[in-house]
């Protein structure tokens, strides 16, 4: 990837780093918040997205000092927010069945932070044909495997079949895909390659077809100014061996990006409300600051996760 | 037929869906005989033969993919030869410039002119009517055919573009550096239908997807399975014939070789 794309791209992602860090506040939860939230994607979502972010840029290890020091504090502030992981083992053990609280442990053992409680439980949930066998959409069944994987590296899972159970999975007419089948696909890569972390774990058909479709539906969701779903088909450019994406893909998102970092996730209007504009764009933030981190961390070379 | 308050614009594009319609039907029909019952006449007026023109190649489709002979007595034959006549090709390709005439920037465009594209077109529909016995013979634009996209360029958009417009050439038995820049690049051409299929613009879609029949039939590697993508055409695509006689005709290329 040549030098300018990747400044862009840097840039993108530090920007959307500062302004995520400098609203974080917005995001807190509630205070008394329990965990019996009943739109649980709220908050308490986009917090555990929060810190996807931030344990990304640690990893990685490519961003500067000043980079580095937000992705951590972003990282401390949503570890307290979860109650240093109290607050999501409550609620794995009242709700036994959700996944949610174990794929959202993983940010923080990715980012080095570990709590028993959940680190015993996940052991326990990960062994049950009950709880591998929860009934949900074959790209989140990957999220649950791939959360599994990074809290217990022993983890073990029928890949093959995992991947061969989603859209992308089967390689389908890429002309059918629309805007939500669109951001299951790029989770499908996400998670089976620990956010681009394991770029050996596509299978290769599947290498093949994204390498031929990706850049046209990068294309057309660019045209329409879906900055967020463009971002994520940036992510998953990140997360192939060579990026296959038209690099004029980061200009746009660049020309696209506020003044203060904010990205916003479409071509409505950004709210004037602060607060309004964060709760609408944050997602945005989370997958700027991924794209931009992996997409330099894989030019750089840096190296991935043992298989 | 003529519309009282149609604007020749709007009296032009009726007659080309006619032509269109005239040529699908001709595809049901023609399998060694002529499509054409004997006594029809076709062009018979301005419209009309502006209509033959602007379907160029695409009027002989049906005996290009049957093999059916082809020979002056054609209607379709006689007709474009007239409409030849009444409009003749722009004189600025072939005729006009000699090689050495063009330049460097000529050679290096990525963007071919419409005159270009024009003139592929009528290159070949006289070709076709050359092999009907009858005149003119238009010389194959001077300007250089762009090459087919590497991986990576990413030029994909304007050249498939550029190749939809040129779909009348996609039809057995023609052969020119346009053909030869869609066998290598079947790849760009695929990534342009399925753009032009996100994009709901159908007719884009099958007019790029019928160089992709054309090359497997030739035996390349299409990226994209052919037949449900022209269904999908067919049952989404709208109601214009013209779409409906590329789908036709690609359907036609790609079942010679997925069945």
């Amino acid at each position: 990837m040549n030098p300018q794309v990747l400044r862009t791209a840097h840039g993108v992602g530090s920007r959307a780093l500062a302004w995520l860090h400098g609203s974080r506040q917005f995001g807190s939860l509630p205070p008394g918040a329990d965990i019996e939230f009943s739109d649980p994607d709220n908050i308490y979502k986009p917090l555990g997205e929060t810190a996807l972010a931030a344990s990304m840029v640690l990893r990685e290890g490519v961003a500067g000092p000043g980079e580095l020091r937000a992705a951590q504090e972003l990282l401390d502030f949503t570890w307290v927010q979860f109650r240093a992981g109290d607050f999501l083992f409550e609620r794995q053990v009242r709700h036994p069945m959700v996944t949610d609280p174990l794929e959202t442990y993983a940010h923080f053992v990715r980012g080095g932070y570990r709590n028993r409680s959940l680190d015993e439980v996940a052991a326990h949930l990960g062994g049950l044909d009950s709880f591998r066998a929860i009934e949900m959409m074959p790209n989140r069944r990957l999220a649950v495997a791939n959360a599994n994987r990074v809290i217990n590296p022993g983890y073990q899972c029928d890949w093959a079949a995992l991947a061969a159970d989603t859209w992308l999975g089967s390689t389908p007419e890429p002309w059918m895909i629309d805007w939500m089948t669109g951001y299951h696909l790029t989770h499908a890569v996400f998670h089976l390659t620990d956010w681009g972390a394991r770029p050996d774990g596509l299978p290769e058909p599947v290498v093949d077809y994204l390498r031929t479709w990706l850049p046209v539906w990068a294309d057309v969701w660019q045209e329409v100014a879906q900055w967020d779903l463009l971002g994520e088909l940036l992510i998953v450019d990140a997360c192939l061996r060579e990026p296959v994406c038209d690099p004029q893909s980061w200009e746009r998102l660049a020309e696209a990006q506020h003044r203060d970092g904010l990205l916003p996730r479409d071509a409505e209007p950004v709210s004037e409300d602060p607060r309004r504009a964060f709760k609408d764009n944050e997602h945005t933030a989370v997958v700027a600051i991924v794209a931009g981190t992996v997409t330099l961390a894989r030019s750089l070379g840096s190296a991935p996760a043992a298989a | 037929m003529s519309f009282a308050d149609a604007t020749p614009q709007e009296e032009y594009s009726l007659a080309v869906e006619r032509m269109a319609v005239r040529a699908l039907d001709a595809l049901d029909v023609v399998g060694g005989a002529d499509a054409t019952a004997p006594g029809t006449v076709l062009g018979a007026s301005t419209a009309e033969l502006a209509a033959v023109r602007i379907l160029g190649a695409d009027l002989f489709a049906p005996h290009l993919l049957s093999g059916a002979p082809l020979h002056a007595g054609l209607a379709e034959a006689v007709a474009m030869a007239d409409a030849f006549r009444t409009f003749p090709p722009e004189h600025v390709n072939g005729q006009q410039l000699s090689g050495q005439q063009l330049t460097d920037r000529q050679l290096g465009a990525h963007r071919p002119s419409d005159a270009t594209v024009v003139g592929w077109r009528d290159w070949a529909a006289s070709e076709v009517l050359s092999r009907c016995g009858l005149p003119p013979l238009v010389r194959p634009p001077a300007e250089s055919t762009p090459a087919a996209p590497e991986d990576g360029e990413g030029r994909w958009q304007d050249w498939s573009l550029w190749m939809a417009k040129l779909s009348p050439l996609a039809v057995p038995g023609l052969d020119s550096p346009v053909h030869e820049s869609a066998r290598h690049g079947m790849r760009a051409l695929g990534r342009g239908t399925v753009r032009a299929m996100l994009r709901r613009d159908y007719r884009t879609a099958a007019r790029i997807a019928r160089w992709l029949a054309l090359g497997q039939a030739s035996g390349l590697q299409s990226p994209l399975r052919l037949e449900p993508l022209f269904r999908q055409v067919r049952l989404f695509g709208g109601p214009s014939a013209r779409t409906a006689l590329d789908v036709r005709v690609g359907e036609r290329l790609a079942l010679a070789v997925e069945r």
